[in-house]
């Protein structure tokens, strides 16, 4: 991250970890769908594998020049100064990879949300906003490390932004408004605390990754890490071929979202899975289909299928069934399998 | 010293190896080893004082360069100078646990991301960690002890030779600086000279797959989290066969690389009990003998590996090193765990503790705000400051500025468009919401089964916790009867581990009272310099009838006398006091009460409590 010759591991590479690449993959193609949570013990790749989301990540059009990266053909949602380019029609586009934006955990919040450009206004006696991080984070992918860890009102600051899609700063004599709509990475070690309930329902998947248990897939990972270390170029580019088709199927599931058919079997499914694990409000609902949906595109069908549902159901369901505090209770995988069964 | 030598040679041949954490008494000679093997391989010692700030750490803005010029530029810190040097951390366990968080994710990471204070910068920061800690009572949360490859234990030599050639090397260098380093140049040279040979052999050294299945295994029988301890053993068996001059790593180096980098990921088995000799729980644990067990598990019987068909079958050797290195460490259970018991409706104790925090406003029961003496909470105000290095308001201090600005272009004070004086600057009232802390301390002895009470108790801990759940506060328990004495679950946020933990809660004879107040007394006293704005509070559950005298083997001293004479003599600022009394209502005598007085701790019996 330093230069852009910092190489990480290549995503493709990573031993195992199915579901979460799964999920992560998901959000790339509908970033409708909210988010992913990782939730796991240490050392298990979880930010290895976000951030070398990257180098599977496709490319979109942006406004030349905008610290912003506006849409150029969203016109409704704007920052002040491409909306007049837009009008003077005097204007360019350039088409730019997804970035993977990280949040450090030390952030204050006038560098998240933005605040006055110090040199500009001791140069020039005159206001002007300086972008923050949810100014990058626009259109991109934030990532945030130990997202337990992080203080109240900073998390309050992410909640508001993502909510709404825009970034409202109202402080340090700065108005400002600006387009900040991003999918949302967060990973956390629950040994270190929960997440606050507003947050963790914010988040559209949740994933548990555990340590490997096997001896084969844990000696993988160490030879491939080895290999890597060696020679870091050479191992990326021995594995670009397997990068360059994942991106492919990524840009070709975009494209075809849309023209995907969910059946009403479908949504009466998702609302059957909803009901019977006892979900509050639509929000899981939605998120099923959405999900079951992006995983069809993925999987090159024209239409969603029960095994899509089945797919993204415990990415779902997992952080919203309704654990009271102190209960031991978690999500029960086999309930679902046959519950699952039981609808086909 | 040996051993953490190697450790730190090890770190100088091999690059990858991130992190170094030394265990070891003061006056161990670590600080002069560290500086010596850094000297060594031509790096200099970046060192980290307790009480640095997150701006001298990852850099800050150059307020100067800022008012004088207008210019936003980033004032180094120590990351930067420890770039391609070493970065060195003495009583790490004392640091804020965040801030030790983003120290490792930085030098793990190769990197550092600042973006605070009107500075948003990346740096490169390719350096090693050597952190220590002094005692062994120092915890360091699994998530941060994960970080470090390596852990020893530097404990002085055994021998009388190795201390007096310490003592004779201290001596000499304060006479003669100068012949000392003449005299040792040649042990300096040669070690140089083996640095750079096995620097080489690394380049091609390869790991066999077996030796690469033999770690697997090794980490699966041990149970570690994760696949950082893995990866640690790789890059160590690696560096100290080249360090030994070889091409190819070997068995021997496996074994010895498993000692150094599996010890402090172990987790702490809840409710294990330790030998009556120790009175405390090493929670990192030495956990050497554990690890070769492992080993030798692994050695004697080659597991075939099957093809992996998702963990079910191919797992199938591991559950059982992991059973039988288990039941190997498992003392005879005499504990008797009783299941939870009802939960009942509680009164609030703490709406009426009584702690004294500095700045905290608000009714008690209500999420208290504390103005935050760090930089980090909302923004809420400014105000003047004299600080060199202010937390700095920069809309406030422009506003100040703003009514002088044209005497001072008249004057001529320069050509910026806002002209700022020293006596503009305001710095940021910041607020936060703040944490408490709950350590429960509970007596586990005996008694508290045979009358049934220990359901009760736990009934009661868990119906206070699940009021205090939401607000984010640390819960902590402590457990204490003659066998040990145990800090079950160090303060933390996580409360899901509450449950399990009240489930499983050790019970055994005896009351050793005088060692728990000593313990809590030493322990609340660290824990309250690490975690200055926030209230405290310890939670006394015992009947008060203490039996074990602080030295078990005095017959003559009065346990109960000893333990009322320590409690009058403890004094924490910033932590409050309660007992909770789990004697029989029936009986005359509550010990407890006279704890409460002398602890001037609120007083409560279980009864009381069911609201």
């Amino acid at each position: 991250m330093p230069s852009e010759n910092h190489v990480f591991f290549p995503f493709v590479a990573i031993v195992g970890q199915d579901e979460m690449k799964r999920a992560l993959l998901l959000n790339i193609i509908d970033p409708g769908i909210g988010g992913v949570l990782v939730r796991g013990e240490k050392g298990t790749a979880k930010s290895t594998a976000i951030r070398s989301l990257a180098q599977v990540l496709p490319e979109t059009e942006q406004m030349e020049g905008c610290p912003f990266h506006c849409d150029p053909a969203d016109t409704g949602n704007m920052c002040p100064e491409c909306a007049e380019k837009l009008a003077s029609g005097e204007f360019n586009t350039v088409i730019v990879p997804m970035r993977v934006v990280e949040l450090p955990l030390s952030a204050t919040e006038d560098r998240i949300v933005g605040t006055m450009d110090l040199e500009h206004v001791l140069q020039t006696g005159r206001r002007r906003f300086e972008p923050g991080v949810l100014a990058q984070a626009n259109r991109n992918l934030l990532y945030v490390d130990e997202v337990n860890l992080l203080e109240d009102h900073i998390v309050d600051l992410l909640l508001d932004s993502a909510a709404m899609g825009t970034n409202y700063v109202e402080r340090e004599g700065v108005s400002f408004s600006h387009p900040s709509k991003f999918i949302l990475v967060g990973s956390m070690n629950p040994e270190e605390g929960e997440l606050r309930p507003q947050l963790l329902d914010r988040f559209g998947l949740c994933v548990e990754v555990a340590g490997e248990r096997s001896v084969d897939r844990r000696a993988a990972v160490v030879m491939r890490r080895l290999d890597f270390d060696r020679d870091p170029a050479a191992y990326t580019e021995s594995c670009s071929e397997t990068t360059e088709d994942l991106s492919e199927r990524i840009r070709l599931a975009r494209e075809r979202l849309d023209d995907v058919e969910v059946g009403m079997d479908i949504v009466v499914a998702a609302s059957e899975i909803a009901v019977h694990f006892d979900m509050e409000g639509m929000r899981a609902d939605i998120t099923l289909i959405r999900a079951a949906r992006a995983n069809a595109a993925f999987e090159g069908r024209g239409a969603v299928v029960k095994e899509d549902l089945a797919a993204v159901a415990p990415l779902v369901l997992e952080h919203r069934v309704r654990r009271r505090p102190f209960e031991n209770a978690s999500f029960d995988r086999r309930e679902l399998e046959d519950f699952l069964r039981s609808l086909s | 010293m040996d051993r953490a030598k190697k450790a730190m040679l090890c770190a100088m041949v091999n690059p990858g190896i991130k992190g170094v954490l030394i265990r070891g008494g003061s006056g161990t000679g670590k600080t002069m080893m560290v500086r010596s093997v850094g000297g060594i391989a031509d790096k200099s010692v970046v060192n980290v004082p307790l009480n640095v700030t997150d701006e001298q750490l990852f850099g800050s803005l150059d307020i100067e360069a800022a008012i004088k010029e207008g210019r936003i530029v980033m004032e180094e810190g120590l990351m930067k100078r420890a770039d391609g040097n070493l970065l060195y951390m003495d009583d790490a366990d004392l640091f804020d646990p965040k801030m030790l968080s983003s120290v490792t994710d930085a030098v793990l990471a190769g990197s550092v991301r600042v973006e605070r204070e009107n500075i948003s910068a990346v740096y490169g920061c390719d350096t090693t960690l050597i952190a220590t800690m002094n005692s062994n009572n120092s915890y360091l949360a699994p998530g941060i002890s994960d970080c470090f490859d390596i852990y020893v234990n530097a404990d002085f030599p055994e021998d009388a030779e190795g201390r007096l050639e310490i003592l004779r090397r201290n001596l000499d260098h304060e006479a003669d600086a100068d012949g000392l380093r003449d005299r040792y140049s040649d042990d300096e040279d040669e070690l140089m000279e083996r640095i750079a040979v096995a620097r080489e052999l690394l380049e091609g050294m390869r790991l066999t797959d077996d030796l690469i299945r033999m770690i697997a295994s090794i980490c699966m029988a041990a149970d570690i989290d994760g696949f950082r301890g893995d990866l640690s053993m790789m890059k160590v068996s690696m560096a100290l066969a080249a360090l030994d001059g070889r091409h190819e790593a070997e068995v021997g180096d496996i074994e010895e690389a498993a000692a150094m980098c599996l010890p402090h990921r172990r987790k702490p088995k809840k409710g294990h009990r330790e030998s009556a000799k120790k009175k405390e729980y090493d929670l990192l644990g030495t956990g050497e003998s554990h690890i070769r067990r492992a080993i030798h598990d692994d050695r004697r019987r080659k597991p075939e590996i099957a093809e992996d068909d998702g963990g079910a079958a191919a797992g199938s050797t591991a559950p059982q090193l992991l059973a039988d290195a288990r039941s190997r460490l498992g003392d005879e259970i005499e504990d008797v765990i009783t299941r939870i018991g009802e939960v009942f409706e509680t009164i609030d104790l703490f709406e009426n503790a009584t702690v004294g925090t500095a700045g905290a406003t608000g009714d008690s029961g209500m999420r208290r705000s504390a103005i935050s003496r760090s930089r980090s909470g909302r923004y809420v105000g400014a105000r003047l400051t004299e600080d060199r290095n202010p937390d700095l308001a920069f809309d406030a201090t422009v506003r100040a500025a703003s009514v002088h600005q044209r005497r001072r272009h008249a004057e001529g004070g320069g050509d910026m468009a806002v002209i700022i004086d020293k006596q503009d600057l305001r710095e940021k009232i910041r607020e936060t919401r703040s944490t408490s802390t709950f350590l429960f301390a509970v007596d586990a002895s005996g008694s508290l089964v045979i009358r049934n009470r220990m359901m009760a108790v736990k009934g009661a801990i868990l119906s206070l916790l699940k009021q205090h759940y939401a607000k984010r506060d640390r819960v902590g328990i402590m457990t204490f009867n003659s066998t040990a004495i145990q800090m079950v679950l160090p303060p933390s946020k996580s409360v899901e581990s509450v449950y399990n933990i009240l489930d499983n809660l050790p019970i055994g004879r005896r009351t050793p009272l005088s060692a728990a107040l000593v313990y809590l007394n030493e322990y609340m006293t660290v824990f309250t310099k690490k975690h200055k704005d926030e209230a405290c509070y310890v939670i006394l559950v015992t009947d008060g009838n203490a039996n074990v005298a602080l030295d078990p083997d005095d017959e003559e001293t009065d346990p109960l006398e000893e333990a009322l004479k320590i409690a009058s003599k403890i004094s924490i600022p910033n932590v409050g006091w309660i007992v909770i009394d789990t004697e029989k209502p029936s009986s005359e005598v509550h010990n407890a009460e006279r704890f409460a007085k002398q602890l001037r701790a609120d007083y409560y019996t279980l009864e009381d409590l069911r609201a």
